[in-house]
C-alpha cells in the first residue's frame, strides 16, 4: 500500500479538508438489526461453531475410534495367541537356550514332546503330562522297560531344572528313572545303572512281581 | 485524496459456476479478513482497472458522488471497501471502511433516527461484533485543484511526509502536480484484509 497518494488542498491550507469524518452511532435495536441482518448476509457461519472446535471434534472422535480398534485388535490377538499352541520357547523362555544345548538340537521342534507337552499345560497338569508320556513310551516299540517309571513331583523339578543327578543314589523321592542317564560322578552313574538294572530285574521276566506276591 | 492504488496483480480465472458453488459451500467465513481474501467472492475477479478508473475523478469527473454513494449502499452484502483519512488531535489515520449499507424503512411505517442514512463498517469483528459509522452522504464528493506531491516523492520523504501528517504543501513548489480527488478511495478487496484494524493506521504503515 507504499503508493497511495496522500493529497492536500491548496485553498484549505489544512490537511483535514480531505478527510472525512467518522461518527460512531449509538445504536439502538433498529440499527442493531440492520447491520446484523447485513453482518448475516456477508458472514452466514459467525455464529455457528467454529472449525477448530468442529475439528477438536473430529479428532477427538477418530482418535476414540482409533484406540477402541486398536484395542479391539490387540486384544483379538491375544486372545488368538492364547488359543494357539505355545512353544517351549513360550513357557521355558529362560532355560530354553541351555536344553537346545543339552539336546545338541538348534529347532525346538525337535524336542521331546514331552517338552510341547508341558508348554501347553499348567503347573498342576506337568506331573500327569509326564506319566502319560511315560507310559506311552513304555509301550512303545523304542522302550527299553515295559515298566512305566514312577513320576514324583521332585522328578519334574529336576527336569525342568536340568538336574539328573539325585541327591543321594537311594534317594527315591525322585522316583525310579532307569531312563535317566546321569551325567554326574562315576559312583551316581553306577549307582543308576544299578538301580536301573534292579527295576528292570523286579519288573521283568521271570522275577517279576506277581499279583500272588 | 488520489485514486492512485497498488496496481492489480494478474487477472484471476472466472470459476465456473459449478467451481463457485462449491467454494461457496465450503468456504464458511467467519471473518472478513477471510471474507475478503476469498478470490471467488471478488466482485472483479482481481482486475480492478476498470472500478479504479470509473471512480477517478480524473478520468472520470462526470460521475455523480450522490450516485457513486447510492451505489455502493445498493450493493448489498457484496465485498466492498474503501480507504479514507481521518484526522484526530492532529493526527492523521488512514482507516478500512467496508460493506456500506443504506438503513431499511420499516414498512409499517415506523420512523427511526437512522432512516435514509448510510452505514459501514469499520474494520474487522472484535469478539463478534463489529464497529459501524454513519457513512457521509458526501464520502465521494470530488475535491478539485488538490495539490500533491508525486508517489515517488512521498515514497522517497516517507519519514518528512508522515511525521508531518498531511502538511500543506505551498503553491511555490513546483514539484507538486495539481490533481482532483475523491474523499474516499476505492479498495480493492485482496488488499481489505490487510487493513481491517479499527484502530486505523498511521500514514507510515499504510
Amino acid at each position: 500500500m507504499g503508493t497511495m497518494v496522500v493529497a492536500n488542498n491548496v485553498q484549505a491550507l489544512h490537511p483535514t479538508s480531505l478527510c472525512i469524518t467518522l461518527t460512531v452511532p449509538i445504536a439502538d435495536h433498529h440499527l442493531m438489526n440492520h447491520c446484523m441482518t447485513l453482518l448475516k448476509q456477508a458472514l452466514p457461519y459467525l455464529n455457528q461453531p467454529t472449525e477448530t472446535l468442529e475439528l477438536a471434534i473430529t479428532q477427538m472422535a477418530a482418535a476414540v475410534t482409533h484406540n477402541t480398534n486398536e484395542q479391539r485388535l490387540a486384544r483379538d490377538d491375544r486372545e488368538a495367541k492364547e488359543k494357539a499352541p505355545k512353544l517351549p520357547s513360550d513357557k521355558f523362555s529362560r532355560t530354553i537356550v541351555v536344553l537346545f544345548e543339552l539336546l545338541q538340537i538348534t529347532d525346538e521342534v525337535n524336542l521331546p514332546l514331552v517338552w510341547h507337552d508341558w508348554a501347553n499345560c499348567t503347573k498342576r497338569q506337568e506331573l500327569q503330562v509326564l506319566t502319560e508320556r511315560s507310559h506311552a513310551f513304555t509301550r512303545s516299540t523304542e522302550a527299553f522297560s515295559t515298566c512305566a517309571p514312577v513320576v514324583s513331583p521332585k522328578l519334574i523339578q529336576d527336569l525342568l531344572n536340568f538336574t539328573f543327578v539325585s541327591d543321594s543314589p537311594d534317594d527315591t523321592k525322585t522316583g525310579l528313572q532307569p531312563f535317566i542317564v546321569a551325567d554326574g560322578s562315576a559312583e551316581h552313574r553306577q549307582a543308576n545303572l544299578e538301580l536301573a538294572r534292579m527295576y528292570s530285574f523286579l519288573a521283568s521276566g521271570e522275577n517279576a512281581l506277581m499279583l500272588a506276591d | 485524496m488520489a485514486n492512485l492504488l497498488p496496481q492489480p496483480g494478474p487477472i484471476l480465472p472466472q470459476p465456473g459456476p459449478e467451481q463457485g458453488a462449491a467454494n461457496t459451500m465450503t468456504q464458511r467465513h467467519r471473518k472478513f479478513a477471510s471474507y475478503y481474501g476469498d478470490e471467488t467472492l471478488d466482485p472483479f475477479q482481481g482486475s480492478y482497472t476498470k472500478i479504479l478508473e470509473r471512480l477517478d475523478p480524473e478520468t472520470n469527473n462526470g460521475l455523480s458522488h450522490v450516485m457513486l454513494l447510492e451505489q455502493a449502499v445498493g450493493t448489498g452484502a457484496c465485498p466492498q471497501a474503501y480507504l479514507c483519512c481521518m484526522s484526530q488531535q492532529q493526527r492523521t489515520r488512514v482507516y478500512c471502511i467496508h460493506l456500506p449499507s443504506r438503513f431499511t424503512s420499516s414498512l409499517d411505517g415506523q420512523v427511526t433516527q437512522w432512516d435514509s442514512c448510510a452505514f459501514a463498517f469499520l474494520g474487522e469483528l472484535i469478539q463478534g461484533t463489529v464497529q459501524s459509522v454513519i457513512l457521509p452522504s458526501d464520502a465521494f464528493r470530488i475535491s478539485n485543484n488538490v495539490r500533491a506531491k508525486s508517489t515517488d516523492y512521498i515514497v522517497t520523504h516517507l519519514d518528512e511526509v508522515a511525521d508531518a501528517g498531511l502538511p500543506p504543501i505551498p503553491n511555490e513548489q513546483e514539484d507538486a502536480t495539481v490533481v482532483s480527488t475523491r474523499r474516499i478511495t476505492y479498495l480493492p478487496a485482496r488488499y481489505v484484509p490487510f487493513l481491517l484494524d479499527p484502530a486505523g493506521y498511521t500514514l507510515r504503515q499504510v
